[in-house]
């Protein structure tokens, strides 16, 4: 009887749930919307480098909470994929502007690199003139000793 | 002829938003196109094409309510698959990047121990990684 009862009841709520709402509370979307929101927010690069579609997503998801709260479904719905979307956005910009950086960062160091390496070429050159010049003079050197000894 | 006419009054009188939004979506459409989204984003582009035809069937209709709706939703999708494509371009060259650094520090290391100088390039990993790529592969 209990049972009976309780099904009733429930069979009831559906049939007022339906009655009231033509199009159904946009559970899924909006869920889907908060979770890409928080992921979003929660992502560093977001922050720094894609602020301004985060803050469009968190402004679609507001829009969506609003609307399902005046029980306009239609709307929060629009509104909760619009959010999700931006908040996709958010992340795909804010991925592309870190790597982006990370390579400016890398040709910095790279250029560095580069420069600490013909540096050490500038400096064996130097040091290989050096000892040729050693050389020479040395030979020089002994072929003018050489040469002092056969005059005498 | 008298049907070109009615389509084109259903023109002139559809909803100057939804007009709008369809525009706004179509340009968006186009940059994504050109931007390798149909090779990086294909399933995203179908979705913004599908979504652009609707709405501009909506239109017709005129039904701006709907029309309008899913032009929005076109003009996000075609934003995404844009974006889809410029962030695996840029993800791309930051990995061809590292490994060029990669050989060109081992190259570096070797040409300074051969002369026994103190190390001059800096030690390999002082740069961070670069970004994971997951969202959309």
């Amino acid at each position: 009887m209990n049972i009976g009862l309780s099904s009733a009841l429930g069979l009831g709520l559906v049939v007022i749930v339906a009655a009231c709402a033509s199009t159904p509370v946009p559970n899924a979307a909006l869920e889907n919307a908060r979770s890409a929101v928080y992921t979003t927010e929660a992502d560093p690069n977001v922050g720094q480098y894609a602020a301004v579609d985060l803050a469009a997503a968190k402004q679609d998801l507001a829009a969506a909470e609003a609307a399902a709260l005046n029980h306009d479904y239609d709307v929060a719905s629009q509104d909760a994929y619009l959010a999700s979307q931006s908040a996709r956005l958010a992340q795909l910009h804010a991925q592309a502007k870190a790597d982006d950086a990370h390579v400016a960062a890398g040709k910095v160091e790279r250029d560095k690199i580069q420069l600490a390496a013909r540096n050490l070429e500038v400096q064996q050159a130097q040091a290989a003139q050096a000892q040729a010049d050693a050389k020479q003079a040395q030979l020089q050197a002994e072929a003018d000793a050489l040469k002092a000894k056969q005059q005498h | 002829m008298f049907g070109t006419l009615f389509i084109g009054c259903a023109a002139y009188a559809a909803n100057p938003v939804a007009d709008e939004k369809i525009a706004v979506a179509k340009a968006s459409l186009a940059r994504a196109e050109q931007s390798g989204a149909p090779q990086s984003a294909p399933v995203e582009l179908a979705s913004a094409r599908d979504k652009l035809a609707r709405a501009e069937a909506a239109n017709q209709d005129r039904d701006g309510k709907t029309a309008t709706a899913l032009a929005e939703q076109a003009n996000i999708d075609a934003q995404v698959a844009e974006a889809t494509a410029v962030q695996q371009r840029s993800h791309a060259a930051a990995v061809e990047f590292d490994a060029s650094m990669q050989a060109l520090r081992a190259e570096s290391m070797r040409a300074t121990s051969a002369v026994s100088a103190p190390a001059v390039a800096p030690a390999p990993g002082t740069l961070p990684a670069p970004a994971t790529s997951g969202a959309s592969q």
